[in-house]
């Protein structure tokens, strides 16, 4: 990636507790300033995923939401506040994460990732964080990723337990691979708390800045499952399918189901 | 053999245990462990882990020894070993 214009005084004013982190430095900060994110929802996962790049000076930002904020939102939604009730979340968020970093370029669209939308909202990013509640949603974003070449940030919680892995297409398994059909028993309603939604979002805002400045070990081929009942960690490794109906051999040749 | 299975997710609510032991007969496999707690439980720990077929939900992920262990590739169990099953999970 050939990194834009040198840091600014402001930047490196605002970064500089980051900058210091080894294996980082000035070409990361500029790698993040000079990337895009498409983050798909900004709920109890989301929010925070675009909130903690927004914090570390993510260049621009590609947010898909629908609808309007209401009061079950707000036990972990941090992007929306109780004054938006009955307004776009979409606007709400953008809102607030241009009150943090008003350097911050945002691309709000006002609608959850669908068929329609799915290509053209994956092209406009370098890395998608996945933090859609619908597996619909999720297989298209995996798919696309898939079809562009992109890397893609899964994360994902229930109760107190929560996972996350990095999609390299290619590379590492990819959703479609963990999992080949759509979920039946899975449900848009879950029962979470805040604090664990916002402990994923955290660490797959982790896992983006990794991979868009070449820092540390991504969650590549690796499934993180934590606990926070027991606070218990584990990565385990994860396998791709070679019979995957988007990045098996048979996907890469046809048009992959989503 | 004792075997050591956990259950997460959606699948740890339905067992409304987090963990439970298994006595398996040696040469078994993950599966058969998994298939036994299935018909074991009944109900809606085994609607999660099997399909209409009896044949296991391709979408549950297992883990074994920190590996992942596919449904069609048969894994034997060692003793003492700890099995981990969970759900598909999503955001929100």
């Amino acid at each position: 990636m050939s990194l834009g214009e040198p840091l600014s005084a402001e930047e490196r004013a605002t970064y500089e507790w980051q900058l210091d982190v080894p294996g980082f430095g000035v070409e990361g900060q500029r790698r993040l300033r000079d990337a895009s994110v498409l983050v798909s929802r900004l709920g109890g996962l989301g929010g925070v995923v675009a909130y903690e790049l927004a914090a570390a000076g993510i260049g621009r930002l590609v947010l898909a939401h629908g609808g309007d904020v209401v009061p079950s939102d707000l036990n972990r939604q941090l992007l929306m506040t109780h004054e938006w009730l009955g307004k776009p979340r979409i606007e709400c968020a953008t809102a607030r994460l241009l009150e943090l970093n008003p350097r911050l370029r945002i691309e709000a669209v006002g609608e959850n990732v669908c068929e329609r939308n799915a290509e053209r909202l994956v092209a406009e990013a370098d890395v998608i964080v996945d933090c859609a509640p619908l597996f619909e949603e999720r297989f298209l974003m995996n798919r696309e990723a898939v079809r562009q070449g992109k890397p893609m940030v899964e994360c994902a919680m229930y109760e107190l337990e929560a996972h996350v892995t990095t999609i390299v297409p290619g590379q590492t398994p990819c959703l479609a691979c963990l999992f080949p059909s759509d979920p039946p028993a899975w449900r848009r309603r879950f029962p979470v708390f805040g604090a664990v939604s916002g402990s994923v979002g955290c660490l797959a805002a982790m896992e983006a800045i990794k991979v868009i400045a070449g820092l540390g070990e991504p969650l590549f081929g690796r499934l993180l499952c934590f606990d926070t009942r027991s606070m218990a960690f584990h990565a385990a490794t994860i396998r791709r399918r070679e019979d995957c109906r988007v990045c098996g051999e048979a996907g890469q040749k046809g048009a992959p189901a989503s | 053999m004792k075997v050591t299975v956990q259950f997460s997710a959606q699948l740890r609510a339905a067992a409304q245990e987090a963990v439970c032991t298994v006595d398996a007969t040696e040469g078994s496999t993950v599966q058969d462990v998994i298939r036994g707690i299935a018909e074991e439980h009944g109900g809606e720990v085994r609607s999660l882990l099997l399909d209409e077929a009896g044949e296991l939900s391709p979408s549950v992920l297992i883990f074994a020894d920190g590996q992942q262990v596919l449904w069609e590739a048969p894994c034997t169990v060692a003793p003492d070993q700890t099995v981990i099953i969970t759900t598909p999970i999503a955001g929100g």
